[in-house]
């Protein structure tokens, strides 16, 4: 369902050509949970940018379900983000003004539903999460867990067939931590794909796919070497 | 939510963000609303001034003063008649009407009294219909400060103003004179030894008019035996005509005759009220460029600083068209409550200090509300368009970056 096709990103630097991700080729089904693994500035939030239309390519096509994400137009390529895709930020990145039930209407809101609908899917989804209580609360006076479980919720809420995830857990206490990827596990569950960047072994370990980015170069990782406990001591990226 | 609540939120998060936009527009809406406020007022006064003098030329025969004529216009001295029909032919620009008078002792019933000659509107409009249309008719040009606000008629003063229709037997009374005299309209009455009718009796104007009586300028010239001439010639000009060179036009036109200019009465107020004009002008480029740079200002670091948030929205999935939205509504509601608080503020300077200071009673007009605030939104909206437009083409994925 989502396909890199020789894909490249280069960055100009003064001068220099920095190469974020070299020529790639890969191909995600639907359904699978993907974790990316890899050193700091290898390349991860490039490559999830990409594929979440976010960032065009500098070569190569991305596809997503039979679609050249980048020879869509922009609204185009947004209402694909807005009805078949969901992000999940290391920094969450609530509407620091919204509340949490209006962070979580957003999409709702970006997608015209009607103030009722987008009211009780809200509050549906913060009950998942745990979080009904929280309603009214705005992110600063919400603790960086529940912060992310609301972001989660927003994430949810638009039923999304992708999720695409940077370093989702990096900044969470472990019980949290296990929240969202228990999470992420049931939404795998229901069919859905995910792809997850992240820096933890544990995170990487719930995946169904392990991918290893180094310096821009890509390989996929068979799941016995990357659970060997002497190759990676105890994080997958160093 | 919806996404008004979007957009007032936002604004509520940071009020101070816009707060500098919203008092540039409000103190430039407000200089703009008193000035036009007060210059409304006084250019009115100016106008009632004028319409209370009647006429605001005269051309009276040469050694006649302007003192002479407003303590009577029994002067005596005279000029030719024809001047009047060469004026009506002239088609000189600005020349709303022409009234000429001839004023002889005359006695009523025992009681002496002034009668007056003058000729009906009619008179002209039949001579003046085959020759020109600008006569009579206020020009393109002619329209602020026009000396006579409405029609007028000859309901108002008949010296004045023109009487559309009288006959030569016919005569009009003031309303003084017809109540002291019991006279109405139809009963016959004998001046300098000729039976005229009553045609109608004047309502009353408060000025010297109200104890005249008026008669066809001719009959009044036959009567007299002066022959065919008149006192002088009321003309009712435009009043940028007038004060931007009618009268030299006139005096060069009628030689041997004086002609005077009565809104020198209130050339003060008429310098003024272009002085007000002229800085409204001023008031209006500050508005446009201070509040419009106040305006980009703010919205380029409320742009600068929401960066991470339009990201996000744009990752959920909000096209460039809602973000530079979000901006532009921002503009939107600045601009209108600036436009408002400018009105008000301003019409409360206008009411208050600006009455005190022309000494003319001002009270606020409502159509400059509409002006203030949809001007105001135009101005703040216009400002905002780049900074919206550079949200709006803001790379979605900033907001995988730290920071
Ligand atoms: N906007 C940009 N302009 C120039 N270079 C960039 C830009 N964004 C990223 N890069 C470069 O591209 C490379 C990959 O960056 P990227 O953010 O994808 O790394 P990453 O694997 O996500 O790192 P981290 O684990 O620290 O988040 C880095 O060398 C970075 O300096
Ligand atoms: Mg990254």
């Amino acid at each position: 369902m989502i396909r890199l096709e020789a894909v490249a990103k280069h960055y100009r630097q003064e001068e220099r050509l920095v190469t974020a991700l070299a020529p790639t080729t890969l191909t995600i089904e639907s359904g699978e949970f993907v974790a990316v693994v890899g050193p700091s500035g290898s390349g991860k939030s490039t490559m999830l940018t990409l594929l979440g239309g976010m960032l065009a390519p500098t070569e190569g096509r991305v596809w997503f379900d039979d679609e050249s994400l980048y020879d869509l137009k922009v609204a185009e390529r947004a209402k694909v983000r807005r009805l078949k895709m969901g992000f999940v930020f290391q920094t969450f990145n609530l509407v620091p003004y919204l509340t949490a039930q209006e962070n979580v209407e957003v999409p709702l809101l970006l997608r015209g539903e009607p103030k009722a609908v987008q009211r009780a899917r809200a509050r549906e989804l913060l009950s998942l999460v745990g979080l009904e209580d929280r309603a009214s609360h705005k992110p600063t006076q919400l603790s960086t867990g529940q912060q992310q479980r609301v972001a989660l919720a927003r994430t949810l809420v638009n039923d999304p067939r992708v999720i695409f995830a940077d370093e989702p857990t990096g900044n969470l206490d472990p019980d949290t931590r296990n929240h969202v990827l228990s999470f992420f596990e049931e939404f795998h569950r229901a069919g859905k794909t995910i792809v997850m960047v992240t820096h933890e072994i544990q995170a990487a370990s719930r995946a169904t796919r392990l991918l290893r980015m180094a310096d821009g170069v890509l390989r996929d990782v068979p799941h016995d070497e990357a659970s060997a406990p002497h190759s990676e001591p105890r994080r997958l990226a160093s | 939510m919806n996404f008004t609540t979007l957009v007032w939120k936002e604004i509520r998060e940071r009020p101070m963000a816009m707060i500098t936009g919203l008092l540039t527009i409000t103190l430039g809406v407000a200089a703009l609303v008193a000035i036009r406020n007060v210059a409304f007022y006084s250019e009115r006064a100016v106008a009632r001034e004028l319409e209370a003098l009647g006429a605001n030329v005269l051309v009276l025969p040469q050694g006649v003063t302007l003192q002479d004529y407003y303590s009577a216009d029994l002067h005596g001295q005279t000029m030719p008649e024809e001047l009047v029909q060469q004026l009506a032919f002239s088609n000189l620009e600005g020349v709303e009407s022409l009234a000429p008078k001839l004023c002889v002792p005359a006695r009523l019933d025992e009681r002496g009294i002034i009668l007056t000659g003058i000729l009906p509107q009619s008179e002209f409009q039949a001579k003046a219909a085959w020759q020109s249309a600008n006569l009579f008719s206020p020009h393109k040009g002619c329209k602020k400060a026009r000396c006579s606000p409405g029609d007028g008629g000859a309901e108002s003063s008949p010296t004045q103003r023109t009487v559309q229709e009288l006959y030569q037997h016919e005569a009009l009374l003031g309303a003084d004179i017809a109540e002291a005299t019991g006279h109405k309209v139809g009963d016959k009455v004998k001046l300098l030894g000729e039976t005229l009718v009553v045609s109608a009796v004047l309502p009353s104007t408060g000025t010297v008019d109200d104890g005249r009586v008026f008669a066809h300028l001719h009959t009044v010239q036959r009567l007299a035996k002066v022959g065919e001439v008149v006192n002088c010639i009321e003309i009712m000009g435009c009043c940028e005509d007038v004060a931007e060179g009618l009268v030299q036009q006139l005096a060069d036109m009628l030689p041997g005759t004086k002609v005077v200019t009565i809104s020198q009465v209130v050339q003060t107020q008429v310098s003024v009220n272009r002085l007000m004009e002229r800085l409204s002008w001023l008031f209006l480029v500050i508005l446009i460029g201070m509040a419009g740079a106040s305006i980009a200002n703010s919205t380029i670091a409320n742009v600068r600083e929401r960066r991470r948030e339009i990201g996000t929205l744009m990752a959920i999935g909000a096209t460039p068209h809602f973000v530079s939205l979000l901006f532009l509504s921002k503009a939107v509601i600045v601009g209108c409550l600036g436009g408002l608080f400018g009105y008000v503020l301003g019409s409360t300077v206008a009411v208050t200090i600006g009455s005190q200071w022309t000494g003319i009673p001002v009270t606020p007009l409502p159509i400059l509300a509409a002006v203030a605030v949809g001007g105001a939104m135009l101005v703040s909206t216009a400002a905002a368009w780049w900074p919206a437009r550079c949200a709006a083409a803001l790379d979605p994925c900033m907001c995988f970056q730290d920071g």
